[in-house]
């Protein structure tokens, strides 16, 4: 499926001590990779969920292509913050999952799951549980699992948060390249800017309390990325530039967050 | 014979991790029921103890070979009477678990009705079963299946209830239905839980039989037990409750086997390493 346009408008969500989000509105071109940043209890994930379809919003609207969405569907598939793989199943039967339920026939399904496991660098490991994978590789499984319905919509929650420097660039550089090939929205919210700032488009600032969009950075570096443009002036500019606004929406006594 | 080792030819990771044979493991094992065994002979051979109390090996070698020939039809008969009480039991308990998982109404109709129950002690009904049913297999029967499903059916909603909600979530997220979200992501998650409540049962339904015997029926172990004790012949009395003990073990182990090839993606048989000197190898 070929990327979707994203349309959030004036989305609130108060779980009832107060809005966290106010009035989000954000436009996320079709192949366009948004990230967002901003302080713990900003409500990024609570933004994700609600394009997700996973949370109720009290006011505004999420729209896909101009639809409206309703509850959470395929078409904008997400990468949870948290372990989302299922024990029960294998690598390959995870991958498959969502084209599983979606009807997909049996062979279409084993070619499909093979080339997006050969995509995340799980060729080799089809047959093994998620016990026996490291975090890393889990991590991949999600993301498998996610592209294999190919969505029109990405939806990514500090993914690599919990990974070594390492495996997160690795990972980093991977996802640019799936992006760079297969095109795709992705909305990507992280804690590190030069993850933002290396994986975006545009990099997206949400202010707290309540949570808004404070400010936006756009990103114009072409696709695909060298790993060595994390070293560049131009670069470290605009990671400067993100963290500047980050400040300034902050506050002074906000920076403990 | 050469030196070198033969490379091990290409093994699974189980296999290479497999634990040596330790001794010092087994001897320590041997420790309790040997001393026990010794104790049992030197109280029972040394007249330290009445036979009346503690009959000696040899005793209940003898109440063994007098009983012989009634204990064929009265394992039958409580075997049959046992795995028909368990089997039903599982299948309502767990039925009315998965039912309550997959319909609200069902939950809110009787979850408060299964979570009152469960303190409840069964035996505790056995004179009501009495008074409603009257003696014979069919209220022994009623009992067994009755002790079975209250286990298994608070085993199967606690399990629910403790699905990890993320699942749901990400099964949602690629496109899965409440009925498929039931099979694919409910199911498999519960499963060994289940297993764990399965056996839990399966142990507590021969007591369940036990006592359903005692209350009355004319053939049986839990018969065979009665008519001994009438008799003062607590060798005999003993030979029955080693014979219950070896049914129980099979279904045990039985139960253990079937299971297995359905949780392999557990942690259950990966139990090595730093944890396993804390936690003991299953
Ligand atoms: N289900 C909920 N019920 C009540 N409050 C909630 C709920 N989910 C989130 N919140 C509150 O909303 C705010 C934003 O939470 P959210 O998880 O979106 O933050 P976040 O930006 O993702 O933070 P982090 O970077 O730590 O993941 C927090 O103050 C949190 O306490
Ligand atoms: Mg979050």
């Amino acid at each position: 499926m070929s990327p979707a346009a994203l349309t959030i408008t004036d989305a609130t969500v108060d779980f009832g001590a107060g809005p966290v989000l106010d009035r989000v509105s954000l436009d996320v071109a079709a192949g366009e990779f948004v990230c967002v940043v901003g302080a713990s209890g900003s409500g990024k994930t609570t933004l994700l969920n609600a394009i997700a379809g996973l949370v109720e919003l009290d006011g505004g609207t999420v729209a896909v292509d101009g639809r409206q969405v309703a509850g959470p569907g395929p078409d904008r598939a997400v990468v949870f913050q948290d372990d989302a793989v299922f024990p029960w199943l294998t690598v390959a039967r995870n991958a498959a999952f969502g084209l599983q339920t979606q009807g997909v026939a049996k062979a279409a399904r084993r070619e499909r799951v093979a080339e997006v496991l050969a995509t995340v660098g799980l060729t080799g490991h089809e047959d093994q549980w998620p016990r026996e994978l490291s975090g890393g590789m889990r991590k991949r499984v999600d993301l498998a699992r996610a592209l294999a319905v190919r969505p029109p919509v990405l939806l990514m929650d500090e993914p690599y948060g919990a990974l070594d420097m390492l495996t997160k660039e690795k990972l980093q550089g991977d996802l640019d390249t799936i992006v760079s090939h297969e095109g795709m929205t992705v909305v990507f919210v992280t804690h590190d800017l030069e993850e933002a700032v290396f994986l975006a488009d545009r990099v997206v600032i949400l202010a707290s309390h309540p949570g808004r969009v404070a400010a936006e950075v756009q990103i114009p570096f072409a696709r695909p990325r060298d790993p060595e443009l994390r070293l560049t002036p131009d670069f470290q500019a605009l990671r400067g530039e993100v963290l500047h606004h980050l400040q300034a929406v902050a506050g002074p006594a906000g920076v403990a967050a | 014979m050469t030196a070198v080792t033969a490379p091990a030819p290409a093994a699974t990771p189980r296999a290479r991790k497999r634990p040596r044979v330790d001794v010092r493991r087994i001897a320590l094992r041997a420790v309790v029921p040997v001393g026990l065994i010794a104790l049992w002979c030197a109280l029972s051979y040394g007249d330290v103890v009445e036979p009346l109390y503690l009959p000696s090996p040899t005793g209940m070698w003898e109440a063994f070979t007098q009983l012989r020939p009634d204990l064929p039809s009265a394992i039958a008969t409580t075997v049959g009477m046992t795995l028909t009480g368990f089997l039903l039991g599982t299948v309502l308990g767990v039925g009315l678990g998965l039912l309550m998982a997959y319909s609200a109404t069902a939950r809110v109709l009787l979850s408060d009705a299964l979570d009152a129950t469960r303190p409840v002690p069964v035996f505790a009904l056995i004179p009501l079963f009495l008074l409603w049913f009257g003696i014979g297999r069919g209220p022994q029967i009623a009992l067994i299946a009755l002790g079975t499903s209250v286990i298994l059916g608070v085993t199967t909603l606690e399990a629910i209830r403790n699905v990890n909600p993320i699942h749901v979530r990400a099964a949602l997220t690629l496109g899965a239905t409440r009925g498929t979200i039931y099979r694919r992501v409910v199911l498999p998650s519960i499963f060994p839980h289940l297993l764990g409540a399965i056996r839990v049962a399966a142990a507590a339904s021969w007591g369940l039989d036990v006592a359903a015997e005692l209350i009355g029926s004319q053939n049986g172990l839990g018969y065979l037990m009665i008519v001994r004790q009438q008799y003062l012949d607590t060798a005999g009395i003993l030979v029955v409750v080693v014979v219950y003990a070896v049914l129980a073990l099979v279904l045990d182990r039985a139960i253990v086997w079937l299971e297995r090839p359905l949780t392999r993606w557990t942690h259950r048989d990966q139990r090595a390493g730093v944890a396993a000197s804390i936690l003991g190898r299953a």
